[in-house]
């Protein structure tokens, strides 16, 4: 019977270790439980943020053990990592008995939604590429998320850093948004597509006239699901919403892979209304006075060329070959480029140079390697170049 | 004793059973409330791209992702795409403006070197643009735009004069700077002023220019080609026998043509040395060193095969080992893994690979899947960092170029990819933190597999070689948030994405691209695998022979979506070859892979261009069978942005992609043909087909001959003949013929296709 009870004590040993064996990697602390002082507003979805350029939390970093209650086990370094927003704050925090509380977080270019993330660190770094990266040591906690505002198609647009012409630091880069329209709501009424291109889309806060249009890529030919069947997207077109990164794209900002919601009537039908596009905006004094500036406020929106002629070019050039570009000039100097290859393939720039145009509208984009101009202007069809000779 | 009574064997048992069952369950349900990170690495349509692979940078390729080192090229510091202007220069306080985290500061040089920062504002101009990123124009490396450097007397100094420079036809201008404009003249050695001989050879020549060659800016030719050998040379002209010599040789030589000299011949303008397995194998050991105490993963979403001569070759074992040996823990199965049949893959798999293969949506035929069944499996679970971890593979369905032949003539048949996600997803959601999905749908089928498919967390995705970079975020029908991410193609990136999982959601990410070039330094033990393929090519293919030479840019597609440049070269080359002599040729378009840049053009650039191994076919078809092809053509193109989907010769047509309703509801086909002719025939006039019956000789290739990419109509006629010829050496030998390749020739004005939109 000792034995046997011997036998018992074993097997039951052996149980509890295989409990251990199963977990090598997890380490006495398992991670942190990270929250924010009581009281501290830090919006929801339903009620965002006011807007702020800094705004400063207090959260307490509490280390957990694999059964997630709270434990002492834990001294050392931690990093502070916010996901989109910049950490104005400092970043290193010392947990001292598992333990560090009230420690300041400042975060600055902050909007949509965001968290903070603590992760542990070991002390030890490794060197890659000529520099020193820290070692995590696997202990990681996430804040609850944070509801900062979210941007028009006016804030993305605009520059925030006195650079308007290069167009390049906008805070908005490479970021994750849904925009709204500027009067605020979510569910906006004013937003309208005013072209639709291959591989993208223009669109127009109606209630911004400056900086108030913005590019859409989609990679290919944007469409929508009609609850049947695929159809194109259709210059009028009314959105609801949209979300994808804002990305500034050789100068010219855009929305690379949106998501976007079309407005439809109670029968289901998108809301088209052609009608609502604006009118074409006259850039030809601006591009007189190289007024970047105030073509920058006009970037992806529809716009006008009076009396332009087509240039000179070299057509083996690259800019021709690969993307149709060629430049036109105005009577009194400003060049822009075009280019018609996708929109109006009818149009043969070569046989027109020198030829006198008396007006070309299309939708404004920007490339900053582009020469002679680094604006070009994408005409959306036929009835965008009105010939002299007409 | 007490000891013996039932009721303390009761509670001995008890307690062993209650031990076992922790050891069972406590690990899925323990790990959900303690915050749990994962690293993944992904790599997507590598294409049989393992070795490294001159790419031209094209600014408006999304392959790199936004946030590479391409894009823009100044971004010295990898600081994000143009976010940041590192260092821009302030005129007024005679002060670098550097970026510090939170605010801006300003720096003296020495404080800028001090502090390990870089200006990318070479130019100092206050601003950072295209001019920074190389400057090849400022010959004498001053910073400063002198007179002689602006060789186009146009902008000051720019890009554009280094594109003169580098072009052949215009060298005249590069000698011209010390005498004056010579246009003919040889140039004398008296006439060169010595900083312009920046070669030291006595001459002012064209290799004076930059010496983009000289990687190292060392003025030697770092290891030359030694034909007689069939090796590289050490720095005193001997050649080098042992294989770590010839592993770094290879790497470092700057003889990239391997004609025994470095000359502009080896410098590709514009060109980026990028890409190759070894260099990945490299950034993946950087990223297991950085997450060393964190759990790391590797996926791959499919189309590792075709695209590179080593497949044509080694048929697939260079890349199943290659894999293998970067760790893989699961690959999805792309539609190119079949290029070589099913017993290909599962050939090349089971003998090189033997990694976890996916693919939840093939319902396999017991008798002919040769075996394809047992290699792969629907899911995996993996238990990592504490976590359990559900792995779908969402094979690819829609480009199976034979399925539509016989039903499941590749041993299987793809079902629906939602449905399928929908099962999988269901049967794994309870049992693990975090569902997985590797996708070979491209982009929109991800969308619809993240939009429509409850208790997904992350989709990576492949097929439409495109970075998605930050991840894309799409809800859930369940209220989840689904990270997308896609992460290129051919190696030109690797994927990096943290996640950190807390309560069975993914509650934090981060993800970056790691862009694969020639600063990152080459994996021994990786390159000591690929050596035996390498020579094995070298020997096998005489890659770097040259064929012909481009006098300029031959590109495979049209701005405006007609014919191309080099599509129309190719299709008269197949209407002249001996063996397929006709009056016609059509081949599609998406079979011209890659476009031919000026200079010499060798054969491994062929390979490029037509990596797959077709065939000329040579048929009989009447103008009815013409109106089915091209309306189906129009139908084709005008589903992708009305670009032409064909190639042709012989032939002018007429394609429109959105016709009257009239005309749609009149003929049956939302797009049409409304022009075509054939010689001086008329075809097809105003949508009508006016000769139904008359007869024309046509050359294609046998992809499409065979029904490939729904030309189902072509795979119905009975006249077929295989010529067997390959279609790469028909137009090697037509472009050989030829000597130099002008363009002009094959963009004469009269265009043979017109997209109407």
């Amino acid at each position: 019977m000792k034995k046997f009870i011997f036998l018992f004590i074993l097997l039951f040993l052996a149980s509890c270790t295989k409990i251990v064996g199963d977990k090598p990697e997890y380490p006495a602390v398992a991670g942190f439980v990270v929250s924010f002082a009581d009281g501290e507003n830090i919006g929801s979805e339903e009620n965002r943020l006011p807007k702020e350029s800094k705004y400063s939390f207090h959260i307490t970093i509490k280390a957990i053990d694999a059964n997630g209650d709270e434990t002492e086990n834990y001294n050392g370094k931690a990093m502070i990592k916010t996901r989109f927003s910049t950490l104005s704050s400092a970043s290193l925090v010392e947990i001292t008995d598992g333990v560090a509380e009230n420690v300041v977080v400042e975060m600055s270019r902050a909007l949509g939604t965001d968290d903070i993330l603590v992760q542990g660190l070991t002390g030890e770094s490794i060197e890659q590429g000529g520099k020193k990266v820290r070692i995590e040591d696997g202990v990681y906690g996430v804040s609850p998320k944070l509801y900062f505002p979210m941007p028009t198609v006016t804030e993305i647009q605009e520059n925030h850093n006195g650079s308007a012409k290069s167009g390049f630091e906008s805070i908005y880069n490479r970021r994750n948004f849904t925009v709204i329209s500027a009067d605020g709501s979510d569910a906006a009424h004013s937003l309208i597509v005013v072209a639709v291109v291959e591989g993208g889309f223009y669109l127009t806060d109606l209630g911004s006239p400056a900086f108030g249009s913005l590019y859409l890529y989609t990679h290919s030919t944007p469409y929508v699901d009609d609850g049947e069947s695929y159809q194109s997207l259709a210059a009028g077109t009314i959105l609801d919403g949209f979300n994808g990164s804002i990305f500034e794209f050789f100068g010219f900002t855009e929305m690379s892979f949106p998501t976007f919601l079309p407005r439809r009537d109670k029968d289901g039908r998108i809301v088209v209304h052609p009608e609502l596009i604006p009118l074409a905006f006259d850039i030809s004094s601006l591009l007189d006075n190289g007024e970047d500036e105030q073509l920058e406020a006009r970037e992806a929106s529809l716009v006008v060329v009076e009396n332009v002629t087509v240039m000179d070019f070299d057509e083996t050039e690259q800019s021709y070959l690969d993307y149709g570009q060629f430049p036109v000039q105005t009577d009194n100097g400003g060049i822009i480029m075009a280019a018609t290859s996708s929109t109006v393939p009818t149009f043969n720039p070569v046989e027109n140079k020198g030829k006198k145009l008396t007006s070309m509208k299309g939708v404004l984009k920007q490339h900053r390697s582009s020469r002679p101009s680094t604006w070009i202007l994408v005409p959306r069809d036929e009835n965008d170049i009105v010939k002299q000779d007409k | 004793m007490k000891f013996f009574s039932p009721v303390f064997l009761v509670f001995i048992t008890a307690l062993f059973v209650s031990g076992c069952m922790n050891g069972s369950y406590g690990e899925a349900n323990t790990s959900s409330d303690i915050p749990r990170k994962l690293v993944i690495m992904h790599t997507t349509d590598t294409h049989s791209k393992y070795f490294p692979f001159w790419m031209e940078p094209n600014m408006f390729d999304r392959d790199m992702g936004l946030s590479s080192s391409y894009a823009p090229c100044w971004d010295l510091d990898y600081s994000g795409g143009g976010s940041f202007c590192s260092g821009a220069y302030d005129a007024d306080k005679k002060l670098f403006k550097v970026w510090n985290g939170s605010v801006y500061a300003y720096m003296t040089e020495g404080e800028m070197e001090a502090a390990g920062v870089e200006s990318e504002d070479l130019d100092r101009n206050g601003v950072c643009d295209f001019q920074d990123c190389q400057r090849c124009w400022d010959v004498n490396r001053n910073n400063v735009c002198d007179p002689d450097e602006d060789v186009d007397g146009v902008y000051g100094c720019s890009t554009a004069d280094c594109d003169m420079r580098l072009n052949v036809e215009k060298v005249r201008y590069c000698w011209s700077r010390v005498g004056g404009f010579k246009e003919d003249a040889p140039v004398e050695t008296h006439e060169c002023e010595k900083r312009f001989d920046i070669t030291k050879d006595n001459l002012c020549g064209f290799n004076d220019c930059i010496m983009m060659w000289d990687r190292n800016h060392n003025f030697v030719c770092d290891y030359p080609w030694n034909g007689l050998e069939q090796t590289w040379n050490d720095a005193d002209g001997n050649p080098i026998l042992d294989e770590i010599g010839r592993n770094e040789a290879r790497s470092k030589s700057e003889d990239v043509n391997k004609d025994g000299y470095c000359n502009l011949n080896d410098y590709k303008p514009g060109l980026v040395d990028s890409g190759g397995v070894a260099r990945v194998a490299t950034v993946m050991n950087d990223i297991r060193a950085r997450h060393q105490n964190s759990s790391v993963l590797y996926f791959d979403t499919g189309d590792t095969f075709q695209g590179a001569p080593q497949f044509n070759l080694f048929r697939g074992q260079v890349e199943m080992e290659a894999l293998r040996k970067l760790g893989v823990t699961a690959m999805v199965i792309g539609n190119h893994e079949f290029d070589n049949g099913t017993k290909g893959l599962v050939d090349a798999y089971t003998q090189f690979g033997g990694f976890p293969l996916l693919a939840a949506n093939y319902f396999f035929n017991a008798e002919n899947n040769r075996g394809l069944q047992n290699q792969t499996r629907p899911y995996l679970i993996l238990t990592r960092a504490g976590m359990k971890i559900g792995v779908i593979g969402i094979a690819n369905d829609s480009s199976l170029n034979s399925i539509y032949k016989v039903g499941g003539s590749l041993g299987f048949n793809a079902v629906d990819p939602i449905d399928t996600a929908k099962k999988y997803v269901k049967m794994l959601r309870n049992q693990v933190d975090v569902v997985v999905l590797l996708s070979h749908q491209g982009l929109d089928g991800d969308y619809e597999l993240a939009e429509e498919v409850p208790g997904v967390d992350l989709i990576l995705g492949g097929h439409h070689h495109v970075v998605l970079d930050p991840a894309k975020v799409v809800k859930g029908p369940d209220g989840r948030d689904v990270l997308i991410i896609h992460s290129g193609v051919n190696f030109k990136v690797v994927g990096e994405l943290e996640i950190i999982v807390h309560n069975g959601k993914i509650t934090w990410h981060h993800y970056q691209t790691h862009p694969i070039d020639n600063k990152i330094e080459e994996n021994g033990e990786m390159t000591n695998l690929l050596q035996r393929y390498w020579e094995g090519l070298q020997y096998a293919q005489d890659l770097q022979a040259h064929i012909a030479r481009a006098s300029a840019t031959l590109l495979r597609n049209d701005p405006a979506g007609g014919d191309s440049v080099l599509g129309n070269m190719i299709t008269d080359a197949m209407t002249i070859h001996e063996m397929s002599k006709s009056q016609c040729a059509v081949t599609n378009s998406m079979g011209i892979r890659a476009d031919i840049p000026a200079g010499f053009i060798t054969r491994e650039k062929l390979y490029e261009v037509f990596p797959f191994e077709n065939t000329l076919v040579t048929m009989y078809m009447s103008g009815r069978e013409f109106k089915d092809m091209f309306d189906f053509i129009a139908r084709r193109s005008a589903s992708r942005g009305c670009k032409t989907q064909v190639q042709v010769s012989g032939i002018h047509v007429e394609m429109d992609c959105s016709p009257a309703q009239d005309l749609v509801d009149k003929y049956g086909s939302y797009a049409l043909t409304k022009e075509l002719r054939i010689g001086k025939s008329v075809i097809i006039e105003n949508y009508k087909l006016v000769q139904p019956y008359v007869i024309f000789k046509m050359a294609t290739n046998d992809y499409i001959a065979d029904g490939g990419s729904g030309f189902y109509m072509l795979d119905l006629n009975t006249t077929k003949l295989d010529t067997s010829v390959s279609l790469r050496d028909a137009v090697a030998e037509f472009m050989s013929a030829v000597g130099v390749i002008d363009p002009a020739t094959y963009n004469t004005g009269e265009k043979r296709i017109i997209m109407r939109n």
